[in-house]
């Protein structure tokens, strides 16, 4: 694994947004929001990395953060060696428009993602028109390469996006982000909203592309069904931080964090007769205004003693890549 | 999807000519299918043709000479028998008889539909212009850039401005050549009217801005003029129409009003100015107020129950 080509590192990333209340004159701020809390991670050329967790977790943040649609707080984000929050923040123009067309991402509702008033065509074209990458007499091949590549009909441009099916809709949605040749695509719960019937469909498009072009996907999502199908590695988020990193067979077989076992054993089987151990987590997941301290996950955690209210549990390796933070780990 | 790879390239083409002319409803024609459904909106568009073809028929039919000059005085020597003179009753010659000075009143409320449009239509235009500069950039930026733009609004929605416009065409008059009144007070009327539409601009600038398929435009690397003019504007076009319609409605009243009080242009034939003048003698002749006063009646419903038809056709929560 080391030795791959790492293409995408991520160390000690923050991003905190502010609380703020106005007042008559002027606003004060009252608290922040750890939305990610120094996160690290690494992604290899080509490979394909899962991003885990319940809803808020921060796994759309820190790719938003990435991608620079939101200032980072804190930390470093290289790609291929280049600084990226360095660039989003100080970069030329030049230099944006370089990296807003390697790094892409694939938005999650394909039904408030595709502008209503603009037909297919001039959304898939919109990319490389902006970043000037065909000559105009060129457009109209460039655009129907890019339909077809995503199963999609060449009379289909002509159409607007409330004439489609959400599963054609994430279609024309992959297909503007392929419109620029991009490296590397953070596909943010790409299936989240299409019937299950349709998901499959879309993930194999996802992994044929992938293969065809060589792309490096970060696949955000919280269906772990679809992670174990099409990722390479997994990591476990939990308020903002991680708790569990590794290859896919490790994560969801030799889990050792409390919080990644909950979430294994809560994925339903299709086998009405057999029973499963389930855990119940108690509680709400708590603010992320004010984390609470040492483990995270202690207030919730079945199997939580007094210092996992007072420390931080660090890293520990599990097995080759496989990390876990925690103190009292499941095997 | 098998079948799709056998598709060759010119069969592709083919396809798409042949779906090009079936295609499906664009947005606009759902917008227009709902409205035809809409009765009171069909009947405000229906007053409103016949006024416009009425502006816009007016040079014509006295070029041919089916009507009189609207501006001659000729008639106050015609004899009575003829229809003329001042005044007069309605005749075969003057369907709606004469004016106090002798001009043919149908003549005027034709050419007077003109100048009610055109006031309407260019005044609201230029109010657009600026309420779109300064509610979009406020809404789109926000911040500070908000703050300043919307204290501007906020000062002009405070200020009296019907008192304020008086004043400025009279300033104005004074540099201005004869003739040129009626654009005095399409400009003032211009620059006065933009600050409510401004408001709802403003807000509907602020709601799109976050929406998914604009952030997708910036992460695509898309400037913001791009991102205002091609993926906002034409989502808030709906109610910007509306209160465009509507707009146009209220400058033809303010421009009446105007006229009425004599800061019209009295060498351009209008419905205001023919109340203003018809007034004086309303005890003697009342007919004379009331044909513009019903025109100015007519103009006004037509144009406010074709924007609330519009209102409801250009919502796509109601569409089906």
């Amino acid at each position: 694994m080391s030795k791959q080509d790492v293409i995408l590192s991520v160390t000690d990333l923050q991003k905190y947004f502010t609380v703020v209340s106005r007042q008559i004159i002027g606003s004060k701020v009252t608290g922040k929001v750890h939305a990610v809390d120094h996160v690290d991670f690494d992604v290899y050329r080509g490979e394909t990395l899962g991003l885990v967790g319940e809803s808020g977790c921060g796994k759309t943040t820190t790719a938003r953060t990435i991608l620079g649609l939101t200032p980072a707080s804190g930390g470093e984000v290289l790609y291929n060696g280049e600084d990226l929050l360095q660039i989003w923040e100080k970069g030329s123009k030049e230099e944006k428009m370089k990296y807003r067309r390697k790094l892409k991402l694939v938005f999650q509702n394909p039904w408030t993602s595709l502008n209503p008033r603009m037909p297919v065509k001039d959304i898939v074209s919109e990319g490389f028109n902006i970043h000037g990458l065909v000559e105009k007499e060129d457009a109209r091949d460039r655009l129907y390469d890019i339909l077809h590549e995503v199963g999609l009909e060449p009379y289909h441009a002509e159409r607007f996006p409330h004439q489609f099916s959400g599963g054609q809709r994430q279609r024309i949605v992959i297909a503007r982000a392929l419109s620029v040749d991009p490296e590397f695509i953070f596909a943010d719960e790409p299936v989240a909203s299409l019937d299950v019937s349709i998901r499959a469909q879309i993930l194999n498009l996802m992994t044929d592309l992938q293969a065809k072009k060589n792309l490096t996907y970060v696949y955000i999502s919280h269906d772990l069904s679809s992670v174990r199908q099409i990722c390479a590695r997994v990591i476990v988020m939990y308020l903002g931080q991680m708790v569990e990193y590794g290859p896919v067979k490790a994560i969801f077989e030799e889990f050792q964090h409390h919080y990644t076992e909950a979430l294994m054993k809560a994925i339903p089987v299709p086998d009405p007769d057999r029973s499963r151990e389930r855990i119940v987590l108690w509680g709400e997941v708590p603010s992320t205004i004010n984390p609470p301290g040492g483990c995270r996950f202690h207030t919730r955690c079945p199997a939580a003693q007094e210092k996992c209210s007072k420390e931080q549990p660090p890293f520990t390796k599990a097995k080759k890549g496989h990390y876990f933070a925690c103190w009292y780990p499941v095997a | 999807m098998g079948e799709t790879d056998r598709v060759s390239d010119l069969e592709r083409r083919e396809l798409l000519e042949e779906e090009v002319e079936t295609r499906g409803a664009s947005q606009w024609q759902l917008v227009w299918r709902r409205f035809k459904k809409n009765r009171t909106a069909l009947f405000g568009a229906g007053i409103l043709l016949v006024i416009v073809f009425m502006g816009v028929s007016a040079p014509f039919l006295t070029f041919m000479g089916v009507l009189p000059d609207p501006n001659s005085t000729i008639f106050l020597i015609d004899p009575p028998e003829l229809g003329g003179g001042s005044r007069a009753l309605p005749s075969i010659f003057h369907p709606l008889g004469t004016d106090k000075l002798g001009r043919d009143v149908l003549s005027r409320i034709f050419w007077g539909a003109q100048t009610a449009l055109i006031v309407g239509i260019v005044a609201m235009l230029l109010s657009t212009i600026i309420a779109l500069a300064v509610g979009g950039l406020a809404g789109y930026f926000g911040g500070r850039v908000d703050a300043g733009l919307m204290m501007v609004t906020d000062v002009f929605l405070v200020m009296p401005v019907f008192l304020i416009m008086l004043l400025m065409i009279k300033i104005l008059s004074i540099f201005v050549v004869a003739g040129f009144g009626l654009w005095i007070v399409i400009t003032v009327l211009g620059i006065f009217g933009w600050p409510q539409m401004a408001r709802m601009i403003r807000a509907e600038f602020f709601k799109l801005k976050n929406l998914d398929y604009v952030e997708a435009a910036r992460e695509l690397g898309a400037s913001n003029r791009r991102i205002m003019l091609r993926h906002i504007l034409p989502n808030a076009l709906g109610p910007i129409i509306v209160v465009f319609t509507l707009g146009i409605a209220y400058n033809i009243l303010a421009e009446a009003g105007l006229s009425f009080l004599g800061f019209g242009d009295a060498s351009i034939p209008s419905w205001g100015w023919m109340i203003n003048m018809a007034l004086e003698i309303v005890s003697v002749q009342p007919w004379l107020v009331l044909y513009p006063a019903f025109m100015i009646f007519f103009t006004v419903l037509a144009f406010n129950l074709m924007g609330d038809g519009l209102a409801d056709a250009l919502d796509p929560r109601l569409w089906r």
